[in-house]
């Protein structure tokens, strides 16, 4: 029975918090991924951690499980046939239609984790600069996670790490090996900037964007709050502007069909030029 | 699934001094549907590309007999030689001697230790699956 009012907290929290429904079996994803949280606060285990939580003596405690049991897995150029249509076509394009634009070309990669996905941006760009000089690009890694956010920030990644996605030639190209890790080259990490942000805050602060790329993060939203973060970040597009969602994203954001219209992959999508009116 | 264009599986020859790698690999590239044959060492695998050439090679560096680097050059001289997917398989992680292995000819190139993740992501790269 407590620990049933364990599990509910714990469920309660991730989802004010961070918007995210937890899947089935949660006490064992519990077990599993608090385990290490609970041995630093010298405790017995999960839902030792999560009943001292539940006091709300120390609501750092709460943010720190939050981050904890949220998924951070992601790697370079994750999903091959959208990175093959991105770095074939759809980035190209962009870069040709907006030589000479005097503002940056600003890329969002909303829920980044690690980064992997804001350096692929990054690398891609950089191999397509020679044809495009003069042009400046901003690309924006934001990530509900502080832990995340710094690790992102850092640029450096393990071998396991920098193996998933990255072929050898542009681990050759952009990174240098740093004792047993790999760090990102200076030239591709100039273009970047790490923010925290949590999706369910207000994203005007980050400004409007050309490509907005969202992988992974919608699934886990519960429905109401996926809609909104979905209509909130299409609001954040730039007209023409790209929508870039995970393979099975494409039936919510089909959903915004008055904004947005498929592009190149079922992945991509583009805003409509017209502006919507702000009531 | 790596198939060939004929439907058949693809081949991929391990070439690895250790026992113990050559069975991690062959496992991995089992569950991704190659046919998977063994060399101990450069000179053997080179024996075994004349009698038939394979799609793929996985191929660790620092073996007796004929080590990686030489077995690739002589490999890339051999009749056929330039069709095989090279992918090094080794605990070399200097950025100096993996330039040198892909100015040899290879492919790919994998630092050891390896999972099945990074072994589908850099088949997947070359195009082998």
């Amino acid at each position: 029975m407590a620990k049933n009012l364990e599990l509910s907290f714990l469920v309660e929290i991730v989802l004010a918090q961070a918007g995210q429904t937890l899947g089935v079996d949660i006490e064992s994803m519990a077990s599993q991924k608090l385990a290490a949280l609970a041995r630093r606060e010298g405790l017995g285990d999960s839902m030792e951690l999560l009943r001292m939580a539940r006091t709300g003596a120390d609501p750092a405690l709460a943010a720190a499980i939050v981050d904890a049991v949220l998924p951070h897995e992601t790697h370079f150029f994750r999903d091959r046939a959208l990175w093959k249509a991105l770095r074939n076509e759809v980035l190209p394009t962009i870069l040709s239609r907006m030589a000479g634009r005097s503002s940056p070309i600003r890329i969002w990669s909303a829920g980044c984790a690690y980064g992997q996905e804001v350096y692929s941006f990054s690398m891609a760009v950089a191999e397509l600069w020679v044809n495009t000089p003069g042009m400046s690009v901003e690309i924006v890694g934001t990530d509900i996670s502080e832990r995340a956010i710094g690790r992102a920030r850092s640029g450096i990644y393990t071998q396991f790490e920098v193996q998933r996605g990255l072929p050898i030639q542009m681990l050759l190209k952009h990174f240098e090996r740093e004792e047993q890790a790999w760090r990102i080259n200076n030239a591709p990490r100039r273009m970047t900037r790490f923010a925290r942000h949590n999706l369910l805050a207000d994203m005007a602060p980050l400004g409007m964007f050309d490509v907005i790329s969202c992988q992974q993060v919608l699934p886990g939203f519960e429905t109401a709050k996926r809609d909104d973060v979905l209509s909130r970040m299409v609001g954040q597009l730039n007209a023409g502007g790209l929508l870039l969602v995970g393979p099975g994203d494409e039936l919510w954001s089909r959903a915004h069909k008055t904004d947005l219209h498929s592009l190149v992959s079922p992945w991509i999508f583009q805003r409509t030029i017209v502006q919507r009116q702000v009531a | 699934m790596s198939m060939g264009p004929g439907g058949s599986m693809r081949k991929c020859l391990i070439v690895d001094d250790s026992t113990v790698i050559r069975k991690v690999a062959r496992r991995i590239l089992e569950d991704m549907s190659f046919a998977v044959d063994e060399a101990g060492d450069g000179q053997e695998a080179l024996e075994r590309c004349r009698k038939s050439m394979p799609e793929a090679i996985l191929l660790d560096w620092n073996m007796p007999v004929m080590n990686g680097l030489d077995f690739l050059r002589a490999l890339r001289r051999e009749r056929g030689g330039g069709s095989p997917v090279v992918i090094f398989c080794t605990t070399e992680n200097d950025p100096v001697e993996i330039a040198e292995a892909m100015r040899a000819g290879a492919n790919e190139y994998v630092m050891k230790p390896f999972d099945s993740d990074i072994m589908n992501s850099k088949f997947a790269e070359v195009g082998l699956i």
